[in-house]
């Protein structure tokens, strides 16, 4: 299904499931992303990189907006929750908030967040736009 | 990488980078399977995904700060202004614009720029994040 300027505020746009991986990179530094350090911490495992959270949000955005995402694309994200390690499974979902005309088309805002169904936990919230002709 | 520095040592308008970035499509590949990124997406297979790229601002930072580029994200904003185009180059350069103390932790804001090879401007971001402990030990 793609962006539709005529959708109604309040409607929920296709989410998107994902089980979250976290990637080994030979520059990261962070010793959160490192799993047994992070289990000394109390964490269950090294966290998913917020890069890769914003990642999966992203991909159910550019799933809706299509093209229309790289030059009009818009999102704001804010961690939290205690995040996700490998396995863990995800839901990434957005609503439309509001409209508003912009040049020949209108700018939809939504609503995001990230579910973590593993924890039970919100762990991305935030807003984004995109234009749509 | 940079020997590490001290929150104390870090200026507002530290430069970033350029860090430059070959939008191979073996790059998209790592990327899509980095963050399982499914088919599907835009019309255009031109494009790469919007993604792909974004870890490199944690690179970006350890390159600058070392150890103390050790970072856990808190917010993340992107503005997308023009594809990433497969088989382009791509640029990212950025700045440090405030750091600040909350409840003990050491928070830093960055913002970064992606551009092309023929300049132009591909997307902002803006990064919030704060001090975690490095695997120096810092």
């Amino acid at each position: 299904m793609k962006a539709d300027k005529n959708v109604e505020v309040g409607w929920e746009i296709p989410s998107l499931g994902k089980t979250a991986y976290s990637p080994k990179v030979d520059f990261e530094v962070t010793q959160i992303h490192d799993d047994e350090y992070a289990k000394t911490r109390g964490f269950r495992g090294d966290l998913v990189g917020g890069n890769f959270l914003t990642g999966y949000v992203l991909e159910m955005l550019y799933r809706y907006f299509g093209d229309h995402w790289w030059k009009h694309g818009r999102i704001a994200a804010t961690f939290i929750g205690g995040g996700a390690v490998t396995g863990d499974e995800l839901v990434a979902k957005g609503v439309v908030t509001s409209k508003q005309a912009e040049d020949s088309g209108v700018r939809l805002f939504l609503d995001i967040r990230l579910e973590n169904h593993t924890t039970g936990n919100k762990i991305l919230v935030g807003t984004a736009s995109c234009r749509v002709p | 990488m940079k020997e590490k520095c001290s929150f104390d040592e870090i200026e507002i308008g530290m430069e970033m980078g350029p860090l430059e970035f070959d939008v191979s499509p073996e790059a998209i590949k790592e990327y899509r399977n980095w963050a399982r990124w499914e088919v599907g997406g835009g019309d255009n297979p031109a494009n790469a995904l919007p993604g792909i790229f974004l870890i490199n601002h944690v690179r970006m930072l350890t390159t600058t700060l070392g150890g103390a580029g050790s970072r856990i994200w808190a917010k993340s904003q992107h503005e997308f202004l023009n594809p990433i185009r497969v088989d382009s180059k791509l640029v990212k350069r950025g700045k440090i614009v405030e750091k600040y103390l909350k409840r003990g932790k050491q928070y830093l804001i960055y913002e970064i720029e992606t551009r092309d090879q023929d300049g132009r401007l591909i997307m902002r971001s803006r990064e919030t994040s704060f001090f975690g402990e490095s695997k120096e030990g810092s």
